[in-house]
This record gives C-alpha cells, structure tokens and sequence, in this order.
C-alpha cells in the first residue's frame, strides 16, 4: 500500500509534538492513540517510512526520527501552529475548529505563504499580545471615576504589556484609581506604588470593580 | 573586584553610590548601547574596589535598553558580587526584582534602604525573617541619614552568597522549562527567558514557540504574564510574613493639590514659569559680576603685556572661552540644574509628566517627552540623551526636533547678553514666545506627518520629599561636571581654532562671499552671519564672536536694534550646536540628525528674513 505524503507529513507531525511532550522516546502505541488510528493500520505506514529514510523503529516499540524525518515534521508543526494562530487570532475562527482547518491546510501551504503569515503573526513586537481577541465587551481603566477600587481581568496592550506586569498591573491584582486628568490620564495605586498612566494604555486595562 | 548596585529606580541607589565612592566617579558608556554607567572606585583593606551603578530597572525581562544592558551585565563576568538595594516602603515591588535577580546565581547582598520612611509610615519590617527567606544578608539602612552605609562594603565582600528563595512557577510553566532542557542542554534560567521570547539560542527559542501557544491559550494570558504573576505572588508572600503592620496608606494633601485636575494645570504652568524667569534674572545677576571680575582681573591685565600679534590672539582667544564658559554659561546652567535638580528631588518632575500628558499628545508624544523638553532649557545635549525612554522611534524622532529647538542655556546667553541689555527685557522675552510658539507648531506638524506607532506613557510617580539642600546641591554639581569636563575642553579648542583663523584673515574672506546674502537676505552685515556660523561649534560663541568682529562690546554703535534682534532671533533657532549634532546621530541617527540640521537652519533663516521685512 503507498502512502500520501499528507499522511506522512501528518505522522511526522504527530512524532514531533509527541518527543517534544516527553524525554522519552514515542512508541507506536502512543503515536496510535494521538492519531486515533488503529495500531496495525498504523505499522504498515510506519515500515514505509522506515524504507524513506524518515523514521527508526526500535525493538521495544520506539519510533525515533532521522535527521531528515525531524526536519519534515518541525516544518509541518510550524505551519500548523502559525495557521491555526493565523484563523483563531486574526480571523476570529473558534481555536478548535482552526486547528482542525490548519490540519487540511498545513500540507498544501507553500514555504512562503508560511514565512509572510509567519511574519504577520508574530505581529509587532512579542508573541501573545494578540489573544482573548473575542472579550472586548468589558469596561476598562478609563471608564471609571476617582476613589474606585477595582481587580484587574485581562491586560492587552498594542507594544507588550511587560512593563505594566512588571510593575504589578497584571490579570487578579488589586489596584485603586487615584486621579484622573480630562484627557483620561490616570494614576493607579498598585502594591502601594502610584503609577501614571496615557490614556491609550489605561484603556487597555480591562477591570471589574472589587468589594 | 567589581560590585555592582542594582535596584529599582528611586530606591536612593544613586545616593548610595555617592556615599560609598565620594568624589572620582566617571560615567561612562556599556559599549554597544546608550546607556550610561556610573563607575567609581573605593578602597577597603588596602584592596581597590570599583563599584558600578547599574541604571534603575523594574525587571529584567523587559526589552528597554535599560533592562537589556542591565540583563546583560549581570549574565557576563564583568561583576563579581551584586548589592541589591530595596526600598523598605514598597518592599513588595521591590522584592518582584530581587527574585529574578536572584535566578542569576550570582553573590549578592540587600541593603533595605528608606528605614525611617518606612517607620513614619508605621511599617514594622523584620529584617532578620526577610534574610532567611531570601537567603542573603540584608542590611537595615537609611542612606538620607547615612545610617548603616559603612556596612555595606564589609558585607558585600565576605558575606555576599546566592540567594536562596526561588519563585514556585505555575506548573505549565514548569512542565515547559523541563521539556526544554530534556531535549536541548540550556539552564533552568534560560528556559524560563526562552520561553519569554529573550535570549540567543535559537534551538531554545524555537522549542519554547511550539510550547506557548497552548499554555497561553489554557491561562487565557502571555506567558509573560504568567511568570509575573508568580513572581509578584511569592513577592507579595514573603512581603506579607516580615512585615509585622501595614496601615492603610492615607493620601497626601500636597499630592492630590498639585496633581487635582483643576488645579495642577496651572500650578504646573506657573512653577515651569518661574524656573525660567528665575534663571533669566538670577543667571544674568551673577554673570555680569563674573565677567567683571574676569575683565579687571585677567583680561585687562593679559591685554596690557606686550606679545606676538599671534600669541596675544591666541592668549585672547583662550581667556575669551575661560571666560564665556565659566562667567556666562556657568551661572545660568547651574542655576537652571539647581532648580530642576529641586523638582527631581521633590518627586515633583514625575507629577510634571502626568499633567502634561494631554498637552504633550498633541505634539505627537506623551507625558514623559516633557522631562527632556524642560532639560534641553539647561543644555540640549542631556535633553537628547534623555529621550531615550521613549518608547517609540516616532516619539524620540519628534523629540529630538522639539528639544533641538528649545532655547537652552547659551542661547539664553544671546537673548540675555544682547536683547535685554540693548533692545529690552520684553523684546527678549518675545522671543522666548517666538521659538516656543515654533516648537508648539513643529511638534504639531510632526505629530501629522511622523510616520509609526505611540506608546502611550506607563510612569511611577515618585514620593514626593522635601529635598535636602546637601543631596540638591550634589546633584546640580554631578550634572554641571559634564558641562566643565566634556563641553569646556571643546570650547576652549573651538575657541583656539577660531582664534587662530582670524589671524590668518580667514573671516574678511569668508565675510567677503556671505555678503550680499547676509545683507539682502537678513539684512545683517556680513561679520555678523559670520558670527552665527561660529554658533555652531557653541551658542554663546556667536555672541562673543560678534564683539570680536564688530570690535566692540557696544554693539548699539555698530548695529541698529533690529539687527541686534534678528541676530538673536536665528542665532537661537538655527542649527543645533556641534555637541548636540555628536548626540543627535548617535540616539537617532545621521538621517534624522541632518533633517534636524536642515530643518532649523532653514526655519532661522526663515524666520529671521521675516522679521527683517517687517522691522524694515
């Protein structure tokens, strides 16, 4: 029986997620249960890939991943991480069904569509600024007066929000408005330090009042 | 035998410095950055020490040039025991630092600085539980009062170990650091920045992208926030069990004043106000008592020596510049430095920013683009230096055209040495007005048409003190060193060129092409274009060149007002001097420092035509 090189690819994935889960090397059971296929079905594609030069199969079961086949598989994994960040963060796609869709998607892609997704992805600065995309429906820093108490429930700031955890303004701290200008600048006592704030940064602290 | 100080910023880590080094500290450069580094050097036992001042950081997983240089020093060699220097008053903040110092494994010791503060405030800290929590000595001490200083360096050098405490990371997070090393060989340490996207090693990054995203999507928060979050709770815990009582942090009156929204406005407005009349009068007082004494003392009696016409030129030259640095410049910048030096100390520049962050929008930047603005008023090349903590390349772009502009020190000099003292005190607070209204158009302008994103301004707003006059002083003095020892060499060279170029009768040449310009154009006489041309190499020197050129001190017999005004006018505005040039292109580059050049030449020149044509 041959084998398509969607299905390859998809193993080689699956081997490279699963070695880098654990120290210990993946066997065919753990690759069987990971792919929700069945073992025997499993075996025959895996001698293939043995023959491509991909993969070694080891006595006790172990599958461990030539030069060439982790190479494969780290490209894939890529592709499929940068797709289903690409659909559930920028297009608002459902994470699951994203990744389900980076899955089809992940073997047809070519290396540049990749690397300018990639790029775009990545954004600005850092990774992870990008998230919780879907939640903007809550009040923020800005939106309430002088003297109120408030909790922290998301921060998500366009240049990194680094400096505001280090200075403790981070999801579940406790922090009190101090002052407020007319142009929504604010200074907020967090860990009994007064902080200033723009504006723009205050509204990207997403709040709830606190008892 | 390096020791480092490190800290965040208005812990009282710079006075410490002061106290543990005395005089003989130099500042200098970390290669590679713009950072500065304040070195100095001390003797114990008979062994030399040299102590480092490492800048104030908050973290030291941010991505500032602050943060990066001050990761990078402590990761290197270079220093061999760290002093950590807390403040007792907000120790929880504080304590979010040392434990990410602490995973670097070097020595250290804390000194827990701002005791007395933390008593008044009613904070009972036991010192002795937060040691064996941190596992490192820490030292009780007040640097105000000098209390407990002498310690330190005892402490540092035979009792300074690896911290004990370690911060108990999310089990994620855990999970990650583990699966890392298991299949590429890096340190606990290196894992954790990997996986905050820090570090070089590629392979490392790599294994943390493809580990991220899952954890980040389980925490619904960036794995930077993650690690924050469990520094900032084993801070807050061991913060909780030494500090015996905590009352509730009642809010200071002056404060809620100066920074209430009808009435910080306006006190901020009137205080910078004042500051800078009270530098124009004061400055002025003092320099025309300096230039007298310099006259009758030195200058008269150089002149009256029989010499070659070549060395009493240069002997005059070389006075001139002693003279014009020390009698003009030096009373208006130490003056100026005295104030601001005032306003840092209070804790009151901080509040400053806030204020004047919705105005500063406008220009295109946001409250912290104030405190180099008011700096460059002193001497532009600190301003520049200072624009470094904006965030953005858009705001330090537009910055250093606004700070360019600003009539510093010796352009203050011109306004103050010939307007008021040949036109009059209005004419030369007009043109105060006229560059400020300039520097107001330009940033709103720029603000259109500069291209990137703004940062918006994250500030912590420092306590305010009543400054003690002793540390005041010493700052003004540690800031006007850089103008004798960097600027005053220059000068005096600059002065020596100058000299020796008019012996040579290079001016009658130069003065012979600019001419017809200089006269249509500005309506000056060619000497005096001239005159602006050597304000480039420093402000003042255009004033003094003129006297050297017309010949005479009583510049109303030679030019009318309004030629004394227009002088004035573009000798202020155009092109930034040498000095500010050199910091110019190293902060923002050699293509935004000549757009700067171009810019204010172009609008002196500009400026100065049209009032030529009104006046006429």
């Amino acid at each position: 029986m041959s084998m398509s090189s969607s299905t390859r690819e998809d193993y080689l994935e699956a081997l490279c997620v699963l070695s880098r889960k654990s120290p210990q090397l993946p066997t065919v059971s753990d690759l069987a249960a990971y792919l929700s296929v069945n073992a025997s079905e499993l075996q025959e594609h895996l001698v293939h890939m043995e023959h491509d030069g991909d993969i070694q199969l080891l006595p006790d079961e172990g599958i461990r991943l030539t030069g060439k086949g982790l190479d494969a598989g780290t490209r894939v994994m890529k592709k499929h991480q940068v797709l289903a960040r690409f659909l559930s963060e920028v297009l608002g796609m459902d994470p699951g069904t994203a990744s389900d869709e980076a899955c089809v998607l992940e073997h047809d892609i070519s290396d540049e569509t990749y690397e300018r997704l990639d790029r775009y992805v990545r954004g600005p600065r850092r990774k992870g600024h990008k998230m919780h995309r879907g939640r903007l429906n809550l009040p923020t820093l800005i939106q309430f007066p002088e003297g109120t108490d408030l909790k922290v429930l998301y921060v998500r700031c366009p240049g990194g929000c680094e400096r505001l955890s280090d200075m403790g303004i981070f999801p579940g701290e406790r922090i009190k408005i101090i002052h407020t200008l007319n142009n929504k600048a604010v200074v907020v006592q967090v860990k009994g330090c007064d902080i200033a704030l723009s504006p723009e940064i205050a509204s990207c602290i997403f709040v709830e009042k606190s008892e | 035998m390096r020791l480092g100080l490190i800290g965040n910023p208005n812990v009282g880590k710079s006075l410490i410095f002061h106290q543990l080094t005395g005089l003989g500290v130099e500042v200098s450069n970390y290669p590679g950055t713009t950072v500065d580094l304040m070195r100095g050097n001390l003797c114990f036992k008979n062994e030399r020490l040299e102590l480092i001042d490492l800048p104030g950081v908050y973290s030291l997983d941010g991505t500032s040039p602050e943060e990066e240089m001050v990761r990078s020093f402590i990761l290197g060699k270079d220093i061999d025991v760290l002093i950590q220097v807390l403040d007792a008053t907000h120790l929880e903040r504080n304590l979010y630092l040392l434990l990410q110092v602490a995973e670097y494994g070097k020595p250290m010791v804390a000194v827990l600085n701002l005791m007395d503060e933390a008593a008044k405030k009613g904070k009972k800290i036991d010192v002795a539980h937060l040691a064996s929590a941190l596992g490192i000595e820490v030292i009780p001490a007040a640097a105000i009062h000098g209390k407990n200083i002498s310690e330190i360096i005892p402490a540092a050098l035979s009792r300074a170990r690896p911290a004990v405490v370690s911060v108990k990371y999310d089990h994620h997070i855990e999970a990650a650091i583990r699966s890392i090393q298991s299949v590429h060989p890096v340190t606990r340490l290196e894992a954790l920045q990997a996986l905050q996207g820090l570090g070089t090693d590629t392979e490392a990054l790599e294994l943390a992208e493809a580990l991220t995203p899952e954890i980040e999507e389980m925490h619904r928060m960036s794995v930077s926030q993650i690690i924050a979050g469990n520094r900032h709770h084993c801070a807050h815990t061991i913060a909780c069990e030494v500090i015996n009582e905590q009352e509730e942090q009642k809010p200071d009156p002056l404060d809620s004043l100066v920074t209430s929204r009808r009435w910080g406005p306006p006190i901020l407005a009137v205080t910078l106000l004042s500051i800078l009349l009270a530098v124009f009068f004061i400055g002025s007082f003092l320099e025309e008592i300096l230039v007298e004494i310099f006259e009758t003392t030195v200058i008269s009696p150089f002149l009256s020596i029989p010499l070659d016409p070549l060395f009493r030129q240069l002997g005059l030259a070389l006075l001139l510049a002693l003279q014009a640095g020390l009698g003009i410049a030096f009373p208006f910048i130490f003056v100026f430095y005295l104030f601001i030096s005032l306003l840092e100390d209070s804790g009151y520049l901080t509040r400053a920013a806030f204020l004047a962050d919705r105005g500063m929008h406008r220009l295109g930047m946001h409250g912290q683009g104030l405190i180099p603005l008011i700096l460059g008023f002193g001497c532009n090349v600190p301003a520049i230096m200072g624009i470094r903590m904006l965030r953005t390349r858009r705001e330090r772009v537009i910055a250093s055209f606004l700070v360019s502009m600003v009539p510093c020190s010796a352009r203050t000099v011109i306004i103050a040495g010939i307007v008021a003292a040949f036109v009059g005190i209005p004419a030369a607070l007009s043109i105060y007005v006229i560059t400020l209204g300039l520097v107001v158009l330009t940033g709103l302008v720029l603000s259109r048409i500069t291209p990137g994103e703004q940062y918006g301004m994250i500030l912590e707003l420092a306590p305010l003190r009543v400054p003690r006059f002793k540390n005041v002083i010493a700052k003004s003095w540690f800031r006007i060193r850089e103008f004798l020892f960097i600027a005053m060499p220059l000068l005096i060279l600059a002065s020596l060129i100058l000299g020796f170029l008019q012996y040579a009768g290079f001016f009658e040449m130069f003065q012979q092409i600019i001419s017809p310009l200089s006269e249509g154009v500005l309506g000056l006489p060619g000497y005096a274009t001239t005159a602006l041309l050597f304000g480039i190499l420093r402000k003042e020197m255009a004033l003094e060149t003129l006297i050297i050129l017309a010949g005479t001190a009583d510049l109303t017999s030679v030019l009318s007002t309004g030629q004394i005004y227009v002088f004035a006018v573009v000798s202020v505005l155009f092109i930034p001097c040498i000095s500010t040039i050199g910091v110019l292109a190293r902060i923002v580059g050699a293509r935004i420092t000549l757009l700067v050049s171009v810019y204010t030449l172009l609008l002196g020149i500009l400026i100065g035509a049209l009032i030529n044509i009104l006046i006429k």
